[in-house]
């Protein structure tokens, strides 16, 4: 204040002396002639200097120590409570305390897109999205500098082998062109099996490649059921009179069609519940990874290595006419199902409505519904099943990752926090949150599996054959075109071939727009030719 | 001995002192105004001619009228400025009707219980869009809504309000007229308590019925209003945003993606700030030359009247 009180009382002095240079009646005295002037020019100079040197000697101050870190993170999406903890036992350790600011997705997304356009310090750390990933790694440090730098990491706390081998996949970008179809189809056997180690990262270095997060709370789709009912004697004999086998979470999506109407009170009157299921097919990035989950267990990867759409295959219009008969010709779920995302769905299956569900997280019933003996069970997600007798199954999974902001200055500080939060002792402290692990270990851990452990073994299993989205750089231009195509067929609009063509179209001129067409050097138009106009 | 003292004038012409304090005091109203309004104007104006994604600077590139260019090409630009037209010209005609019934209805018929409807009509104006957005998506929606259960109790088939394209476009604009309806009538019922009498009783006095009072008299009379609060709606419809985020977020497909929804889907969600930019400008000067027609009626309806 004191600084900017004289700066300001400067720039007025300045005012009243040109006055005195206009005022020839009353010439000023001889002392204080071009020496005043310069003299009052210098003290005008002062301040600046003194703040950029209070400014310097700050930073310089703040790179040492580093009493405190900035995070940008989700909210319950990604286990807020978790992390706040987790903060919170870290200064405890260190003293160096962890701002955490959280949002909503979306509004996360924008706080993060500001952040970047205007290359803020500020935080030090982001969780990302692995999708925005395409966007956001060339603006995050490469961890591998930190990592095979042996004076700043601690193999033990970072125990690169307990990862789910896949998701450090997620992390992984070439930094030429961060952008490219589900890993699944870009790098089939790297690190894919693992065991990731030391050397995994090294090779990294080697081939280019950069990291750029610490894998952090993977979701991955469930199936929940209601226990209650399936265990139930009188249930079971029905079912298996009806249909001719015992009624269990179903296996493949022919049981799956049987189970859900036996549960749909129109098809069976009998039935304790309205509905056999609910889907969360609203206009809404819900939407888009329902789809792909029927997609995926239908043998199609919506994007080839090519960049060039393949889900308006023969296969993929047989997925997403399955997924629309659902609603429409098997009734087995209810209509509003075209209105709702994963919150609806929450209800829905927590209020009775349905005897299945599948969500992200776990689903759990009403307290009045719980009292009345209601329980729920979990199961892997469904699939296709093929000649030879085995099931396709592709829940679709989404991780997040612990990220450094290249633009900040305790780039080390803060590799050593996420370090910590995401070693395996710190993650499996947080079981009593449900955290979800992107450790192996956690998921073999007694005392992890003491409580819900009905719901972590398919979680496991499934986070292990889960599909996960492409990397794009225009992804949510990308996923809102199938999103908007998609609810187009559901609503009866269009046919889902015509939906599924025109989709593709319009991502190929997304992807023509974004430049990936010409750095492949490929031509969409060999693959789909009725694109070309 | 006396002696003479010679006064001796300066040669300069002396100029007139500069006055620096009214500039240095208008000094930070004039940065903010910079700040604020010039530099985001100019850099909009810069956006708009470039590619523009702050996400991937290696991108930026200027296209000159290319992002406009494109929007006259883009399918659901096209769609979007038609389903907006629709949107304003249904929203604003119903607000319309019912708010000058209404004011008509309160002010002429129950002048006496007039403040309590029109506090009771305040009350979604003051109410916050997101609130009002998330209440009636749950009263819309199609399974646990209470719209539907009164439907159901009435007898009549459930309807999924929001999962059908007509339907969830009309559900925007009930919420939006319930929402606005309100202003029109306030405004309407203001500007009839401010009416002349004297030409009313004039023409009642001369055997004028009811009708033709107001359609002879009182309307013409309320012109100016009328054309004053019919452009604070078209702007306003025009600008649409909150409900529509929250009770559809454009869906289903996209049946309910309005202009402001399309650049805020361009510019914060995919991060095609220059294309974004385009848009607001054509958005500008659209709603600049209808706010220039309807202003050029009031001048021409006031001189006429006067």
């Amino acid at each position: 204040m004191i600084l900017v009180a004289q700066f300001l009382k400067t720039l007025l002095s300045f005012g009243a002396q040109a006055e005195v240079t206009y005022e020839p009646m009353e010439p000023t005295e001889p002392s204080r002639g071009k020496s005043y002037r310069v003299g009052k020019g210098v003290s005008c100079l002062v301040p600046f200097l003194v703040l950029g040197v209070a400014t310097w000697w700050t930073s310089s101050l703040r790179a040492q120590e580093a009493k405190q870190l900035n995070m940008l993170y989700v909210g319950v999406e990604a286990n807020i409570d978790s992390v706040r903890d987790g903060a919170k036992s870290y200064e405890e350790k260190t003293g160096v305390h962890i701002n955490i600011d959280s949002y909503p997705q979306t509004e996360w997304r924008e706080r993060m897109f500001t952040e970047i356009a205007a290359k803020s310090p500020h935080y030090d750390i982001w969780i990302i999205d692995v999708p925005e990933g395409a966007l956001v790694a060339n603006h995050s440090v490469n961890l591998l500098d930190l990592i095979l730098n042996p004076a700043v990491v601690d193999s033990k706390l970072l125990s690169p082998e307990t990862f789910i081998p896949r998701l450090i996949v997620q992390s992984t970008y070439d930094p030429k062109h961060t952008w490219n179809p589900p890993m699944e189809l870009q790098m089939p056997t790297y690190t894919w099996q693992g065991p990731v180690s030391m050397e995994t990262f090294q090779k990294m270095k080697a081939d280019g490649l950069g990291f750029y997060g610490i894998p952090f709370h993977p979701n991955v789709l469930v199936l929940a059921y209601r226990k209650d009912y399936f265990d139930n004697p009188d249930y079971q004999a029905r079912f298996k009179t009806k249909y001719g086998y015992d009624l269990a979470p179903p296996e493949d999506w022919k049981q799956f069609v049987d189970v859900a109407s036996f549960f749909t009170k129109s098809i069976n009157s009998n039935s304790p519940t309205e509905y056999g299921c609910t889907l969360m097919a609203k206009k809404h990035e819900s939407l888009y990874c329902d789809w792909r989950t029927w997609l995926g267990s239908y043998g199609v990867f919506e994007i080839g290595t090519d960049m060039v759409p393949s889900f308006n295959s023969e296969k993929g219009i047989e997925a997403t006419q399955f997924y629309k008969d659902l609603m429409d010709k098997y009734k087995v779920v209810p209509q509003a199902a075209k209105t709702w995302t994963w919150d609806e769905v929450t209800t829905a299956f927590g209020s009775g409505l349905t005897a299945m569900a599948m969500n992200y997280h776990r689903m759990l019933l009403d307290p009045a519904i719980e009292q009345k003996g209601g329980q729920a069970g979990f199961a892997m997600v469904p699939g296709e099943r093929q000649a030879d007798g085995k099931i396709t199954r592709a829940p679709h999974y989404g991780s997040y990752y612990l990220a450094l902001n290249k633009y900040a200055t305790h780039q080390q500080s803060a590799y050593k926090f996420i370090e910590w939060l995401a070693s395996p002792d710190v993650q499996r402290s947080f079981a009593k949150y449900q955290f979800h692990s992107s450790r192996r270990d956690y998921y073999q851990d007694p005392a992890v599996l003491s409580k819900w452990p009905e719901y972590w073994k398919p979680f496991e299993e499934s986070l292990e054959i889960g599909y996960s989205r492409p990397r794009l750089t225009v992804f949510r231009q990308y996923s809102e075109t199938i999103q908007a195509e998609v609810s187009a067929a559901l609503l009866g609009n269009k046919t889902v071939k015509q939906a599924l063509d025109d989709a593709a179209c319009e991502v190929i001129d997304l992807f023509k727009q974004a430049g990936y067409y010409e750095a492949l050097h490929v031509d969409p138009y060999t693959k789909q030719p009725q694109c070309k106009h | 001995m006396a002696t003479a003292t010679i006064e001796v004038r300066s040669t300069r012409v002396s100029r007139p002192p500069v006055e620096w304090r009214p500039l240095l005091l208008s000094l930070p109203a004039i940065a903010i105004l910079l700040i604020m309004v010039v530099y985001p104007t100019i850099f909009s104006v810069w956006t708009a001619v470039h590619q523009y994604n702050p996400m991937l600077p290696e991108m930026d590139r200027f296209v000159g009228l290319g992002n406009f260019e494109h929007a006259f090409q883009d399918r659901i630009f096209l769609d979007t400025v038609w389903r907006t037209a629709v949107f304003v010209v249904v929203a604003v005609t119903v607000e319309f009707v019912l708010g000058f019934g209404l004011a008509i209805t309160v002010f002429y018929l129950i002048p006496r219980g007039s403040s309590l409807v029109r506090l009771a009509l305040t009350m979604p104006m003051i109410m916050p869009p997101i609130a009002i957005g998330l209440v009636w998506r749950w009263l819309f929606d199609g399974q646990f809504g209470l719209i539907n259960y009164a439907m159901k109790l009435m007898g009549l088939p459930p309807q999924i309000w929001l999962g059908n394209t007509t339907t969830a476009m009309g559900a925007v604009i009930l919420v939006e007229v319930w929402q606005w309806m309100p202003f029109v009538f306030l405004c309407l019922y203001a500007g009839l308590a401010s009416l002349a009498s004297e030409p009313i009783q004039a023409a009642r006095v001369d055997g004028a019925g009811p009708l033709q009072l107001l359609w002879y008299i009182v309307f013409p009379m309320l012109k100016p209003i009328i054309l004053v609060v019919l452009l604070f709606r078209i702007i306003d419809c025009m600008r649409v945003f909150d409900i529509v985020f929250v009770l559809t977020e454009g869906g289903p497909s996209n049946g309910t993606v309005l202009y402001p929804f399309l650049i805020y889907m361009q510019g914060f969600r995919y991060f095609n700030v220059g294309y974004a930019a385009a848009l607001s400008w054509l958005l500008v000067v659209f709603m600049s030359i209808l706010a220039g027609l309807l202003i050029r009626m009031l001048q021409k309806g006031s001189a006429r009247v006067a």
